[in-house]
């Protein structure tokens, strides 16, 4: 594209943005970029000027366009229908429609809670009462969200939310496993004190060696195990959190700036 | 487009977002594509108003939008039915037949008093 066209286009938008501050805001930003895209696609194979000067005519001029979004913003009740008398079935799906609340599809402070809470809610597992009211909290947060798809919120869902449970578990695993090792320097107090060999001297007592071995070393490795486990589905899961945390955060551009 | 009267215009404009939704009703589609096929079939004088509706539709949840990457270019808005778009769609295309056949009755002249 060469300066005239970027010329031809720059001016229109230039002037549609100038004419759209009769609307809203978020609505004016919106058909900014709308209209920014359809020049973009429209001039996408033929940029000559010829070709942008016929894009812009079949777009219609700013005014009508802003024209047409006040039209619509006006349009409370259903848009004009047809006279027969038995249409007003789809005027009552319109007029139901727009009964409900307007979504925002901007980025809001529930977007920024469910991922807050869900990071807090693993992070600060220590305080475990608060740490499973903020992980309620960002669950539904996330749940609710405007701004994100349900794919989205099923990626937030799996993989933020199942961090305050699984840090639970582990933390759950260390208590028993130091509760564990704790009646280990027990066990191992009371092998070493009747040691094997007075116990096989003595021939009456069940505890041979290699059971006492086995108790003692079994609680130690089996923690062991479960803690090397858990450590690796959380790594695998803190990267897949890390993906999630992106992806959810890609949304923040889902109305794009002017 | 010549200049239309205005019944016609009215039925248009009520029409077009229905049009719309059955355009999205088998597969997803670019803003631009939905806007272009529209303006072939002769539905809209002017291509930019359709965004306006379009933006209405999201907001009342008949449609939704994505965000796909495009191979060449920033992302583009991709737009797609929702389950309440679909039911919508659907009661209209019950309501636009028998208001077709009434009217189509009534320009034929059929007597149906």
């Amino acid at each position: 594209m060469n300066a005239e066209e970027t010329t031809l286009t720059d001016s229109y938008l230039a002037q549609l943005q100038e004419e759209a501050r009769q609307l809203p805001a978020d609505q004016a930003a919106e058909m900014v970029a709308d209209i920014r895209e359809h020049l973009s696609a429209a001039t996408a194979g033929d940029a000559s000027e010829a070709h942008t000067r016929e894009v812009l005519d079949r777009l219609g001029s700013p005014q009508a366009l802003v024209a047409e979004a006040l039209g619509e913003a006006g349009n409370a009740p259903a848009a004009p229908t047809p006279p027969p008398a038995s249409q007003s079935p789809y005027a009552d799906i319109l007029a139901a429609a727009r009964r409900r609340a307007t979504p925002s599809t901007t980025w809001s402070g529930r977007e920024t809670t469910a991922i807050a809470c869900l990071i807090g809610a693993e992070v600060g597992i220590i305080l475990f009462p608060l740490a499973a009211g903020a992980w309620l909290v960002g669950l539904i947060s996330l749940a609710t969200s405007r701004t994100w798809t349900s794919r989205e919120k099923t990626l937030g869902g799996l993989t933020l939310g199942l961090g305050f449970p699984l840090a639970a578990i582990a933390a759950i695993v260390a208590v028993i496993s130091a509760q564990w090792s704790l009646f280990n320097l027990g066990v191992h107090r009371i092998c070493d004190f009747g040691n094997p060999s007075s116990f096989n001297s003595a021939g009456t007592f069940g505890l041979g060696e290699p059971t006492q071995i086995s108790l003692c070393r079994t609680s130690g490795s089996s923690s062991h195990t479960v803690l090397t486990a858990l450590a690796i589905v959380g790594a695998i899961l803190l990267v897949a959190q890390i993906v999630a945390v992106w992806k959810l955060l890609q949304a923040r551009h889902r109305t794009p700036a002017v | 487009m010549a200049p239309l009267d205005s019944a016609v215009t009215q039925l248009r404009r009520g029409a077009l977002e229905y049009c719309v939704l059955a355009l999205l009703a088998d597969e997803e589609r670019y803003g631009y594509d939905l806007v272009t096929e529209l303006s072939e079939a002769g539905l809209v004088a002017s291509e930019g108003t359709i965004y306006p509706l379009l933006s209405r539709l999201r907001k009342e949840e008949l449609v939704a939008t994505s965000w796909q990457e495009s191979p060449n270019g920033p992302p583009r808005r991709y737009y797609r039915l929702t389950a309440h778009g679909q039911r919508a769609l659907a009661s209209f295309q019950d309501s636009w037949s028998d208001f077709k056949n009434s009217v189509d009755q009534i320009l034929k002249g059929k007597d149906r008093r």
